[in-house]
């Protein structure tokens, strides 16, 4: 069984697949564009939000996601993996922003709202414990390149498997590898880490 | 060392809410009506020809002596000025909006700049005909909470101890410390009731009706505000008030700034902190606050907004005796941004006002942080003794 196809059974929705959905959007049907912003917008969102640390970004990036899915549906080749097309796209904007955001921030430029961190999404009635210990990764993560973040909060913070990291950010199995391995040198010094990916 | 467990995410909250997934959607709704539809490879040359006649009306177009900018709303030609309704009345407006008042409403226009339309309902019932597509935000505050309008048709009324919303055509997102969740998304045939923030005192200078602002706008001087300065200043000033006067909120200012000191229509968070300013010379803490607030909440996104958090957290802990209020504020000026110099003192003051507000584990969270982030600080054994004061709970 495909992910997706997994993913419409967990929620309920197994009337219509991606498949389906993305062939009704081909001939025009505007309500299976719909469908299908309701089913991934809530995902997307909130991936991009944790990796933007900011709402407001994590908007407009979905936003735009979806617009380029839709705009460039037929490159799509397989249509059940609309989903993994869409995150990739998503993350890689979310990735682009990143970067930018880094000059930014060294010419002084930087005004965002960091409101989506780590430590800021906890969820209500944790302990102080676990919001300092989120708030420093929220710190040992800014010290990070953003290929080596990216890498590391796609597998440990949102649970993707290697492969689905590497779809996302359009690279081999390796070079993820390798890129969560540098930034587990880095997050060891402060906490212990599962070493599985390397 | 300590272990991290993972995925994360499952420790963590949705970050977008039901008004982010709403944005989201009519952003996407709202782009892919204007995108052409597909069409085959056969049509191609003619797409081709069209694009091209297109691109000669565009130059047409941006060879236009004036720009679009936008404009004040208006009314029959005619600024906004506050309204006072006594009997039932409508307000036609030039962009096709018009509200309709019921007797007793009192509802004032504080900001009309072209891109915010920012409405005070100080009481009674208004029923408003947003016309979507202006580009200007409609935004009304009431009673401690903010109705934010995406283009549709409502009715917002303030009683005395309870600010209702009902929703006929389109949505709303209603925000407020009151509000359940802090915001909540209205569709049309939904309505909320909130619990009202006590009356308000007058503004220290009443809110400005837009016929006001547009004189304000022809200074030469406009914008010419320090934010800092003024915000500084102003905690200066309310410091001094907490020790040596104790003048009643609500008092009318001694004088307001000189008008050439106006922030103006296109600089509205100057006009806030000339607000701020002015309660600063008439000693009104609260006032000061409430001006601050609105800095942070409207304008989210100006440089200015992290220091103003700060002002509001210092105005809210030194003078006004709201820890717990100063806590969030702290807590948004870090997260909006603040210069170098003042992270550290916003830092420990966070585990003070934490402890003053009794959230000993959020206080010992932000002593910790300090710590880390401040070990050589000579503010340390200041954040400590707070610490102290938490293990003798």
């Amino acid at each position: 069984m495909s992910k997706s196809s997994a993913k419409t059974e967990a929620t309920g929705l197994v009337d219509i697949g991606d498949a389906a959905l993305v062939a009704a959007v081909r001939a025009g049907d505007r309500r299976a564009e719909d469908r299908l912003v309701n089913r991934y917008a809530p995902l997307v969102g909130s991936l991009t939000a944790r990796l933007l640390r900011s709402r407001h970004d994590a908007e407009d990036v979905t936003q735009e996601a979806f617009i380029v899915a839709f705009t460039q549906l037929e490159r799509l080749r397989e249509p059940a993996a609309f989903r993994s097309w869409l995150i990739r796209i998503a993350v890689l904007r979310a990735r682009e922003l990143l970067r930018r955001r880094r000059i930014a921030r060294a010419l002084g430029l930087d005004f965002r709202v960091e409101d989506a961190t780590l430590q800021a999404c906890v969820a209500e009635g944790a302990s102080g414990e676990e919001r300092a210990e989120l708030a420093l990764l929220d710190r040992v993560l800014e010290g990070l390149s953003t290929d080596l973040r990216i890498a590391w909060m796609l597998r440990h913070v949102e649970g993707m498997e290697l492969q689905e990291v590497a779809d996302s950010l359009n690279c081999s199995l390796a070079t993820i590898k390798r890129r969560i391995s540098a930034a587990n040198t880095v997050i060891r010094q402060h906490f212990d880490v599962e070493s599985e990916a390397e | 060392m300590k272990r991290l467990s993972t995925p994360i995410k499952s420790r963590l909250e949705n970050p977008i809410d039901a008004a982010g997934l709403a944005r989201i959607k009519a952003g996407v709704a709202a782009r892919e009506r204007t995108r052409s539809p597909r069409y085959g490879r056969k049509a191609l040359p003619l797409a081709a020809i069209a694009a091209a006649a297109i691109l000669l009306g565009l130059g047409a177009w941006w060879s236009r002596p004036s720009p679009i900018i936008p404009t004040p709303l208006t009314s029959h030609g005619e600024a906004l000025v506050a309204l006072r309704a006594e009997a039932n009345r409508r307000v036609d407006f030039d962009d096709g909006s018009y509200i309709e008042l019921d007797a007793g409403a009192r509802l004032t226009p504080v900001i009309n700049d072209g891109r915010i339309l920012l409405w005070t309902l100080e009481g009674g019932e208004v029923e408003f005909e947003v016309r979507p597509g202006s580009g200007r935000r409609w935004l009304i505050e009431v009673g401690g909470v903010t109705v934010e309008v995406v283009g549709t048709h409502f009715v917002v009324r303030r009683g005395a101890s309870v600010v209702h919303v009902e929703v006929s055509r389109g949505h709303v997102v209603v925000r407020g410390a009151s509000v359940p969740g802090a915001a909540q998304h209205l569709l049309a045939g939904q309505h909320l009731d909130v619990a009202a923030r006590g009356a308000e005192p007058v503004a220290p200078s009443a809110p400005v009706p837009a016929s006001a602002e547009v004189s304000d706008s022809q200074s030469p001087d406009r914008g010419a505000l320090a934010p800092v300065d003024v915000i500084s200043d102003a905690l200066d000033s309310e410091r001094e008030s907490s020790s040596e006067s104790s003048e009643p909120v609500g008092t009318p200012p001694r004088s307001t700034a000189p008008a050439a000191r106006s922030g103006g229509l296109n600089d509205p968070v100057a006009h806030f902190l000339e607000r701020v300013d002015a309660a600063r010379s008439a000693r009104q803490p609260r006032i000061a606050a409430r001006e601050l607030e609105r800095v942070v909440r409207l304008y989210p996104r100006d440089p200015r907004a992290g220091q103003a958090a700060f002002a509001l957290a210092r105005l809210e802990l030194d003078v006004l005796d709201e820890p717990r209020s100063a806590a969030a504020a702290l807590e948004q000026a870090l997260s909006l941004g603040l210069p170098r110099a003042l992270r550290e003192d916003a830092r420990a003051r966070l585990v003070e006002a934490h402890a003053r507000s009794g959230r000993l584990d959020a206080a010992r969270a932000a002593m910790l942080r300090f710590q880390m982030n401040y070990p050589e600080s000579n503010r340390l054994s200041e954040v400590r003794r707070w610490g102290e004061a938490l293990g003798a709970h």
